[in-house]
């Protein structure tokens, strides 16, 4: 279990005003005093709007950069002091296209982070076949990275957020810009990871009906801070009374939200071999979900 | 060892698929501009009359020899130095730093896996150097010595050392081109590549010592034109070898420190 307890980070930022007055020094709270659990085999929510501090969580927890205070332990280790066994332990994925060698193939991705993990020979070569498999770029495994497709990279950005086989997942944003029937294969593919892999996942999204379909347990940030805490039931009798807990421009969500529960509501499969848009949803909307 | 090899395959695929060519001619090209300006200056404007002072300087050397060995070692060292000191920047600029500071493994290996895919190169590149200079009639027949490849050797050695600390000033400054330039036109100037360090100033031949070029040109040159053996420049092996470890320790600890700040600087 992660435990992470009253994390607090405050980056500094030094900025020049003008090209020879002297730097002038700018404290940035991004997250303030933040108390939450992971436990393994569950998949842990975080909301929030733009700015709100996720990110600044995750990279706390993947020890990428250390807590201004506050208290953070992985299976009862001292997180901050042991933070060479805490990255063997943990991966982070996060959206977008960064993260990966461009150059070269997602074979020869995979072998290099598995490499930076120790791993290597037979059982390095055995689960790279297995993960290109799991996201299904099996067929693409020997083409350079840079000809891949936006969601073929992503998906590559799985199998090597899995290559060291981590107990604790940090996602963040993981089906970011992703279409609409990969992001269902993906958030399937989550789901099944810590159910029958028994992982702790840390999910960051700002579709909150990925959230709503994949989530034990939510907390929601806002400035640095969290607002609200709880399972889903629990957060739904709150969010029935309406302020504050906006996720962010609500009417665009809502629309967007309309268009993918009907997509995901027809038959994938299908659509995507005639790609063909669902009944009731003309070209523009379409287009519009697919984000 | 598995980093090493790793990285040196890593980046060796990357540049294979890439554009190799354009930029081994490049450099080499710099190189070569390198020998031809003096060697033009000589020929044609001093019309092969040395003054007696180079000669003094020099021990009597000649000096497209002379010009040709400074050249190529600096060839050696621009190579080495720009390998080595933009590995990291290079990462943060294609978006790999972050998942690459986010496993376990340590940057030594990884540095001597940026490390051991350059001098492939590098050596081609002082190869094509040395080439050209002998076409131009250096007399370059001492080259296989064993003190001649240990001068080679010790100089690398000392440009990766001074590449660590190079990588950490790039990655704070944000810069490779400013900081690259500046450094390595001071180094072709102040280091003794084209001219003997007598004729500058005192300070800035005293400046030049801070630079491992210096001592390592003199001790190639002093390998190929006169065959002395290493042994009998103690001095110049010792000054390389101590600015080699103080460079050493200043990077490896100012990286150590950096990389703990450095994610705070990219900004989610
Ligand atoms: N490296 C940094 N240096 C200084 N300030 C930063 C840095 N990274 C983020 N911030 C600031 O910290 C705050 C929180 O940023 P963070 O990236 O954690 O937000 P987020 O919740 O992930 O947002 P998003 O939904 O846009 O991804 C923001 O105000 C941001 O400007
Ligand atoms: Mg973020």
């Amino acid at each position: 279990m992660i435990q992470a307890e009253h994390l607090s980070k405050t980056y500094v930022l030094r900025e020049r005003n003008g090209l020879f007055r002297r730097k002038s020094r700018r404290e940035v709270p991004a997250v303030k005093d933040i108390s939450l659990t992971l436990p393994p085999g569950k998949i842990v929510g975080v909301l929030g709007v733009n700015g709100a501090g996720k990110t600044t969580t995750i990279r706390m927890l993947a020890s990428l950069i250390s807590p201004t205070s506050g208290s953070l332990t992985i299976d009862g280790m001292d997180a901050v002091k042991h933070h060479l066994q805490v990255k063997q332990q943990v991966n982070v994925i996060s959206g977008g296209e960064r993260n990966l060698y461009w150059r070269l193939t997602a074979r020869e991705n995979l072998r290099y982070f598995g490499n930076l993990y120790g791993l290597s020979g037979r059982a390095l070569e055995d689960r790279i076949h297995r993960l290109l498999a799991l996201v299904g770029l099996t067929e693409v495994q020997d083409t350079p990275v840079e000809r891949y497709s936006k969601g073929m990279k992503q998906r590559l950005q799985i199998a090597r957020g899995l290559i060291n086989d981590p107990r604790y997942l940090f996602l963040d944003e993981p089906t970011l810009g992703l279409d609409i029937l990969i992001a269902k294969d993906i958030r399937a593919l989550i789901l099944r990871l810590a159910r029958e892999r028994n992982k702790g996942i840390r999910l960051t999204t700002h579709y909150i009906q990925e959230a709503e379909e994949l989530c034990d347990f939510l907390y929601v940030l806002e400035k640095g801070t969290v607002i609200a805490q709880g399972t889903k039931e629990q957060l739904r009798s709150l969010f029935q009374r309406p302020p504050k807990l906006v996720m962010q421009e609500p009417d665009l969500e809502e629309i967007l939200m309309e268009i993918l529960r009907q997509r995901a509501g027809g038959t994938a499969e299908t659509d995507r071999a005639a790609g063909s848009a669902a009944p009731g949803v003309s070209p523009e909307e379409k287009t519009g979900g697919g984000l | 060892m598995l980093i090493v090899w790793s990285t040196y395959k890593r980046i060796r695929t990357g540049i294979l698929r890439a554009v190799p060519w354009s930029f081994m001619v490049s450099r080499v090209a710099t190189g070569v501009t390198q020998i031809l300006f003096p060697y033009f200056l000589y020929r044609y404007f001093m019309k092969g009359n040395l003054s007696p002072a180079f000669l003094r300087y020099t021990g009597g050397a000649d000096y497209i020899t002379y010009i040709v060995l400074g050249s190529a070692l600096n060839v050696l060292a621009v190579s080495t130095l720009m390998n080595v000191g933009r590995a990291l920047i290079t990462e943060l600029r294609e978006g790999t730093l972050e998942v690459l500071l986010l496993a376990p493994a340590s940057r030594g290996p990884y540095f001597a896996g940026c490390l051991w895919e350059q001098t492939a190169r590098a050596l081609l590149e002082f190869g094509a150097t040395l080439l050209v200079g002998a076409l131009l009639g250096a007399r370059l027949g001492p080259l296989f010595s064993l003190s001649a490849l240990a001068a080679i050797g010790l100089a690398i050695l000392s440009f990766f050392c001074m590449g660590l600390l190079l990588s950490g000033v790039m990655l704070r400054t944000r810069d490779t081109y400013i900081t690259q330039n500046t450094l390595f036109v001071t180094m072709s100037l102040v280091c003794g590549v084209v001219f003997p360090i007598p004729y500058l100033p005192e300070w800035v031949q005293r400046l030049a010592q801070v630079f491992p070029l210096t001592p390592a040109v003199e001790l190639f040159r002093s390998a190929v034109l006169r065959q002395e053996p290493l042994s009998a420049h103690p001095g110049w092996i010792l000054q390389i070898l101590l600015l080699s470890g103080l460079y050493l320790l200043a990077g490896v600890l100012w990286n150590r420190r950096l990389e703990k700040t450095m994610l705070e600087n990219i900004f989610g």
